[in-house]
């Protein structure tokens, strides 16, 4: 690899070197739209930001910025699912037109020396590479970005001179030459999709990637079932380099199309990879009602509606289901009317999957599957009731009823006689102190499990409803925390967390039983209905225990 | 005699803390602050000793929520930073790594009009952080990783505000 000692960033250096005393940029810039499908807490957010554009040069920024926004949409997938992006214009004057060109390279001949006083500093020749065009005051970025429109997704700098060039990073770059918006595609992919390289980027920049592994078995590989296909395959970077890419015509391995006419594209590994993240930032559910999830007391009928953000293929399938039974296929609305539904409990069921020809992926229907869920209670709720045992000394206790008051102190108020409760704690250190009558903790909630103590063992009942296990997740933070167990019958602790196992440091019950991966130990066996447990996490993770009629 | 209650909590939340609790210490919420977002300019500066020494440029904190949020571990290597958000007690809410900026690999077009990546090594770059808030983040530490088992050096620490 190449290491270049950058002396050519003079701007920077004096920048940096007035560090404690910069003055952030908190002006308003005229945010213009390119193109709108949504709210951009929902879609995907694309924000171009003009460099070296003066005042009177904003609109043809417009245009500039409006060609770069069709290129990428001349392009699949981005093509086909143009209807989940955004895309803003932040209109950035500068008070002179074009890019720096310091010219240390001997590429003066086509490309005059040039020293402008542009907004971004956007220059050419950085680290001696002429062509690597790139703004040397990332922090201006940031904070136009930051006050003007932070929730950005992905944001680009245009910069106003027409000789090739660009580069990726945090903020990609590129100039208003023609093969520019090839070098933008190529570099959104890397910071959009985590895509790599397909030609050989060098070994410290090889990892493993949807379209990059060191897996050269055809039968595995995790894009196998392209193979063989539209010239896929299991291709060495170069012999005996060890890592192997898909296709040897991609977008991420070459700028221009081979043959002339014929334009470059993403293999469809590298297509199958956008949609999948296309579809994790943005689901295909655009809106629905009713809102509530919840609904305690239906007036007949009940109307249903979904709003879907269908790709240019339309290849969005959609199934209505109650209690488990599908009734509609490919509708947006629905009406039930009570004759529809059972005594009691009802679950209504909305799913949504994309059915396009651009996805292989083995289970995708499991992985990607969107879903909205509404209970309808149909006549009276049922009161279930659970025995929470307390021993005496310190305990870990939590449960799955959800009673009409959940404050600690009316909740655990029966554990007070004889002034038997001494302490009770949640995760946070927060405790309720029933013979102070403090109440640090509130309400005590289904998902947390709870540290006790008692001068002598007690069993108290909570009546309420039983709140759903398998729609009830919970949040397991890095480091310490304690969980509930919601589930009516025990179940054995390593099935529950087969799938969080790696993340898992220890789990342990009240009596000091621990659960301990990385030994194979398990010391606890089931996780028992009324306990909590203290778990140490080595990253944050999510919870979600089978539903009661189901086993583990 | 009048009691002060808030003292007795106090004490005993120590008291218990100390007997039965201490493994407890870096219990927090990964609750996100209500649409908050914080962004942090940061310069670095590499002396003659190789030593790194970093300056909080600004910080700005905005109303909005991020879609995704990314450790990036792939990135917990010798050279490179960590990102650390602690709480009002100093204790890791949540970790991300970044990219040493002193060394910024950067992909371009070569004179050939080929994609190809270089490294530019710098003694003084810039670099800038954007992070959804937690609920009790009360300061984001920078560190440099020296070794990506242990506990980074740590070069910075801002109180966010």
């Amino acid at each position: 690899m190449r290491k270049v000692t950058l002396t050519i960033l003079g701007a920077m250096l004096c920048a940096l070197t007035s560090a404690q005393t910069y003055q952030a940029d908190t002006s308003s810039y005229n945010v213009d739209t390119l193109l709108y499908n949504g709210d951009t807490d929902k879609f995907i957010n694309i924000v171009i930001l003009s460099d070296g554009y003066m005042e009177a040069e904003l609109s043809q920024f417009e245009l500039d910025a409006t060609h770069v926004m069709n290129s990428l949409f001349s392009v699949e997938p981005y093509a086909t699912y143009q209807s989940y992006f955004n895309v803003f214009i932040i209109k950035v004057p500068s008070n002179e037109s074009g890019a720096n060109h310091p010219g240390t390279l001997s590429c003066t001949a086509e490309h005059p020396i040039l020293e402008v006083d542009n907004y971004f500093e956007s220059t050419f020749d950085i680290g001696y590479l002429h062509r690597l065009l790139a703004s040397p005051a990332p922090w201006k970025i940031t904070d136009v970005l930051a006050y003007n429109f932070p929730v950005y997704d992905e944001a680009v700098v245009l910069v106003n001179t027409p000789y090739y060039g660009g580069s990726g990073g945090a903020f990609a770059t590129l100039s208003t030459h023609e093969l520019s918006g090839n070098l933008f595609i190529h570099e959104l992919a890397h910071s959009f999709v985590d895509l790599k390289d397909e030609y050989w980027p060098g070994e410290v920049y090889a990892g493993e990637a949807a379209n990059m592994t060191q897996e050269s078995d055809p039968e595995i590989v995790r894009w196998k079932n392209w193979a063989s296909e539209d010239w896929h395959g299991v291709f060495e970077y170069f012999s005996g380099a060890g890592w192997y890419r898909p296709h040897n015509q991609c977008r991420m391995k070459i700028l221009s199309p081979l043959l002339p006419g014929v334009p470059a594209n993403f293999c469809n590994v590298c297509r199958e990879a956008t949609v999948e993240k296309i579809h994790s930032l943005c689901t295909p559910v655009q809106e629905y009602q009713p809102l509530i999830e919840d609904i305690d007391s239906p007036s007949f009928p009940l109307e249903f509606q979904v709003e879907l953000i269908q790709p240019l293929s339309q290849t969005l399938h959609s199934n209505w289901s109650l209690n488990g039974v599908t009734i509609e296929s490919n509708t947006a609305s629905i009406s039930i009317q009570q004759a529809d539904l059972n005594q009691g409990v009802n679950i209504l069921t909305f799913d949504v999957q994309d059915e396009t020809d651009m996805l292989r992926i083995d289970n995708h229907e499991e992985i990607h599957a969107y879903e909205i869920s509404w209970t309808i209670e149909n006549g009276e709720t049922e009161i279930l009731c659970q025995n929470l045992n307390f021993p005496a000394g310190w305990s870990i206790f939590s449960t799955y009823i959800s009673a009409e008051n959940m404050a600690a102190d009316y909740l655990l108020n029966s554990l007070n006689n004889d002034n038997n409760l001494v302490i009770v704690k949640n995760h946070m250190g927060t405790a309720y102190l029933p013979s102070y009558d403090v109440n640090g903790i509130g309400a005590i909630e289904n998902e947390q499990g709870y540290l006790a103590k008692n001068n002598f063992t007690q069993t108290i009942e909570i009546c309420g409803e039983s709140v759903l296990p398998e729609e009830t997740p919970i949040s397991l933070n890095q480091g310490w925390g304690m969980f509930s167990y919601l589930r009516f019958e025990a179940a054995d602790l390593i099935a529950v967390f087969s799938e969080l196992q790696d993340e898992i440091i220890i789990i342990k019950n009240n009596v000091g039983d621990a659960f301990l991966p990385d030994w194979g130990f398990n010391g606890i066996g089931d996780l028992e209905p009324g306990k909590g447990y203290q778990i140490k996490m080595a990253s944050p993770q999510t919870l979600i225990y089978l539903a009661n009629d189901q086993e583990y | 005699m009048k009691i002060d209650y808030a003292k007795v909590v106090i004490f005993l939340t120590l008291i218990h803390s100390f007997c039965f609790g201490a493994h407890l210490e870096s219990l927090e919420k990964d609750n996100y602050q209500d649409n908050k977002i914080v962004f942090l300019n940061y310069s670095i500066q590499k002396s003659a000793e190789n030593e790194i020494q970093v300056v909080l440029m600004n910080q700005i904190i905005v109303d909005g929520t991020l879609k995704q949020t990314s450790a990036k571990k792939h990135l917990n290597v010798l050279g490179n930073l960590k990102c650390i958000e602690l709480d009002e007690n100093y204790r890791e809410i949540n970790t991300i790594y970044l990219l040493n900026p002193l060394q910024k690999p950067v992909e371009y077009v070569n004179d050939e009009g080929l994609l190809a990546w270089t490294e530019i090594a710098q003694d003084e770059a810039g670099f800038s952080i954007r992070l959804q808030l937690h609920e009790n983040t009360a300061f984001i530490a920078i560190e440099q990783i020296n070794d990506p088992t242990q506990q980074g050096i740590r070069i910075i620490t801002t109180k966010i505000e």
